[in-house]
C-alpha cells in the first residue's frame, strides 16, 4: 500500500510533464520556433516571445529572495539567540498563520498596501512575493539554526566574542539548512501567480523598478481563460517552462536533502 | 506469504478503484435535461441571473461557464456546448458557421476613480490617452496625477470593441495595467488615484453601488446610462450573442423563448443591460 501511494507523486509529475511537453510540441506546429525568441508577447499580433516573460519571472524572483534573505536571515536570527521563548511562540504562531494564507489574501492586501506606493510595478511585485515565501523561509530557518548544537553558542560566548560573531558562527554552522530553505522559497516565488498577478501590471516589457512587468505566471492567469488556437498552445509552453524552471531550482537542493541517515 | 499477497493485491484493487472513482466522478451527471453555455464573461451574468426562473418554469438546469467570447465560438464549432456566449460582433467568417441570436445590449463605460474630478471625455482624447500621447490628468485641467492607462488582456472581447471605436491598433496601444476580467479591471480602477478603463456599463453601476471608489464619465458627451444606451445614443456600444451549432430546437429554443420573455427581458434590465426591443 505504501509502495503504491508512494508512487504517486513521481506519477503525477511525470503525467503532468508529458501533458505540457505534448501540448507544447502540438503548439510549435502552430508557431514558428524563431517566434518565441522575438523579444515581444502580443498573442493578437501573433507574437509569442517568450524571453520577457521568462525575464520578468527571473527577476521578481531574485527581488523576492533579496527580501526574504534580509528579512528572513535577521527574524530567525534574533527569534532563536535573542528574544524570550514566549516571543518565539507568538512569533512561530505569526508566522505559520502568514504562510498559510491563501495566495488571493495576500494579493488583495498588497492592491489596497502596496501598489499605492508603488504602483502596479516590479517593485510590488517582488515585495508581494516577498510576503509569500518569508514566513516558510523564516519557519525553516529557525530550525536549521535551533539543530546548532547549544554547546556551541556557549564556547563562543565563553570565547568572549562580539554579538555579531556569535551570529555568523551560528550562521555558518546552519547554513545548508538555510539553503535549502531559501531553495524552497525560490520554487514557490517562481510559481507563485495570483498574488502577483494581482499587483504587478502584467505588462510584457524589459524590467524596471517601478513600471509594470509581466511574468510566466500571470501572463497565464490573465490569458488562459480567454485564449483559443496557437495563443492557447503559447500558454502550455509558458507553463512547461515554469515547471522546468521549478525542476532545475530543485535539482539543485536535492542531493542534501536525500542524504542517507545512518 | 499468502497475507502478504493478499494485502498487496487488495491494495493494488482499492487504489485502481479510487483512480475509476476520481475519472468517473465528472460524469455521473444527468445529461438529459440541461443546457451549456460557454462563453463571454460579460453574457454570465444574465444566464446566471436567469437560471432561477427558467428552471423553476422549465425543469432544465442551466450550466455556465464564463471564458471569453472566442473560447465561447471554439467551444460551439467542437460542439462542447450547447450554446456558445459572444460579447462582440461575429466576423463574417464566423458568422458563416453558427446559428447567432443577439440576445441583449451591453454599453462599455469608460471609469475613472471616484476621486478624479473628470466629468466628460471624448473619443480622441481615450485615443490620445492609450496611445501615451497625454499622460497627465493636468493635461486635461485635472490634477496632477500620472494616468494609468488600463487595458483588458489580449482575446477578449471588450478589448476588441473598444480599439474598433477608438481606431486604435494593438500595437498602439500602450497600457500601464492589463487585467483579465471585468472584475479586475474595475479592482484597479477603483484603487487607482490616476486609473482610466473601460469596462461593461452594468458591472460598474453594480461595482459603484455596493461604494467601490471609481465612476463612470460622459463619453463624447452622452452621458453613460442604460436609457442612453438603450435609445442607441451612447456611441461604445456592443451586441451580446448566443451562437449555436446547430439551429435550436427543444431545450435549446426554450431558453431563446424565455431570453426574450417579458421576464427575460426584467432579468436582463435588472443586470444593467438592454434587452432587445
Amino acid at each position: 500500500m505504501l509502495a503504491s501511494l508512494a508512487a504517486v507523486p513521481p506519477l503525477m509529475v511525470v503525467l503532468l510533464g508529458m501533458y505540457l511537453v505534448v501540448c507544447s510540441i502540438s503548439a510549435l506546429l502552430q508557431i514558428p520556433v524563431a517566434e518565441l525568441f522575438a523579444v515581444q508577447w502580443q498573442p493578437s499580433g501573433d507574437s509569442y516571445g517568450v524571453l520577457l516573460l521568462l525575464t520578468g519571472t527571473v527577476t521578481v524572483t531574485l527581488m523576492a529572495l533579496v527580501l526574504t534573505l534580509l528579512i528572513g536571515l535577521s527574524t530567525s536570527l534574533y527569534l532563536t539567540l535573542y528574544a524570550r521563548p514566549k516571543m518565539l511562540q507568538v512569533a512561530n504562531t505569526a508566522l505559520g498563520t502568514l504562510g498559510s494564507l491563501p495566495s488571493v489574501v495576500i494579493g488583495l492586501w498588497a492592491m489596497t498596501w502596496v501598489v499605492p506606493l508603488f504602483g502596479n510595478s516590479l517593485s510590488s511585485a517582488a515585495i508581494t512575493a516577498a510576503l509569500m515565501i518569508v514566513p516558510t523561509f523564516t519557519l525553516l530557518c529557525i530550525s536549521a539554526l535551533k539543530q546548532v548544537p547549544a554547546n556551541l553558542d556557549e564556547n563562543v560566548r565563553a570565547l568572549g566574542c562580539s554579538d555579531r560573531i556569535r551570529a555568523l558562527v551560528i550562521l555558518q554552522h546552519a547554513r545548508q539548512g538555510v539553503i535549502r530553505a531559501l531553495v524552497l522559497a525560490a520554487s514557490r516565488a517562481l510559481g507563485e501567480a495570483v498574488a502577483i498577478y494581482l499587483v504587478a501590471g502584467n505588462i510584457a516589457q524589459w524590467p524596471e523598478l517601478f513600471g509594470p512587468i509581466a511574468t510566466l505566471t500571470t501572463t497565464l492567469i490573465g490569458e488562459l481563460d480567454v485564449a483559443t488556437g496557437a495563443h492557447r498552445g503559447a500558454l502550455h509552453i509558458l507553463a512547461l517552462l515554469i515547471m522546468l524552471l521549478i525542476t532545475l531550482v530543485s535539482l539543485f537542493c536535492r542531493p542534501k536533502l536525500i542524504r542517507k541517515r545512518t | 506469504m499468502k497475507t502478504y499477497l493478499d494485502s498487496k493485491i487488495k491494495h493494488v484493487a482499492s487504489l485502481a478503484l479510487m483512480m475509476v472513482m476520481v475519472l468517473l466522478s465528472g460524469c455521473g451527471r444527468d445529461t438529459t435535461s440541461q443546457l451549456n453555455i460557454t462563453g463571454a464573461s460579460t453574457v454570465y451574468p444574465i444566464i446566471e441571473m436567469a437560471k432561477e426562473g427558467f428552471t423553476k418554469q422549465h425543469d432544465i438546469r442551466l450550466n455556465v461557464q464564463a471564458g471569453g467570447s472566442t473560447r465561447g465560438f471554439e467551444d460551439t464549432l467542437a460542439g462542447r456546448n450547447d450554446f456558445g456566449a459572444m460579447a462582440r460582433d461575429l466576423t463574417a467568417e464566423e458568422a458563416a458557421r453558427v446559428e447567432v441570436f443577439p440576445i441583449a445590449y451591453d454599453g462599455i463605460g469608460i471609469v475613472v476613480h471616484a476621486s478624479n474630478p473628470l466629468k466628460s471625455i471624448t473619443t480622441e482624447t481615450l485615443q490620445r490617452i492609450y496611445r501615451k500621447e497625454i499622460t497627465n490628468w493636468s493635461q486635461l485641467g485635472g490634477p496632477n496625477e500620472p494616468i494609468v492607462a488600463v487595458n483588458k488582456a489580449d482575446g477578449h472581447a471588450t478589448l476588441k470593441v473598444f480599439m474598433k471605436h477608438a481606431g486604435l491598433t494593438r500595437d498602439e496601444i500602450k497600457a500601464d495595467v492589463v487585467a483579465g476580467d471585468n472584475a479586475q479591471v474595475i479592482r484597479i480602477a477603483a484603487n487607482t488615484r490616476g486609473a482610466v478603463a473601460y469596462v461593461s456599463m452594468g458591472e460598474v453601476i453594480e461595482a459603484a453601488a455596493i461604494g467601490m471608489e471609481l465612476k463612470l464619465v460622459n463619453l463624447d458627451g452622452i452621458e453613460p446610462t442604460i436609457e442612453q444606451v438603450a435609445s442607441e445614443a451612447y456611441p461604445l456600444r456592443r451586441t451580446l450573442y448566443l451562437v449555436s451549432k446547430v439551429p435550436p430546437a427543444g431545450n435549446a429554443s426554450l431558453l431563446l423563448q424565455f431570453l426574450s420573455s417579458e421576464e427575460g427581458k426584467q432579468i436582463i434590465k435588472r443586470g444593467n443591460y438592454v434587452p432587445l426591443p
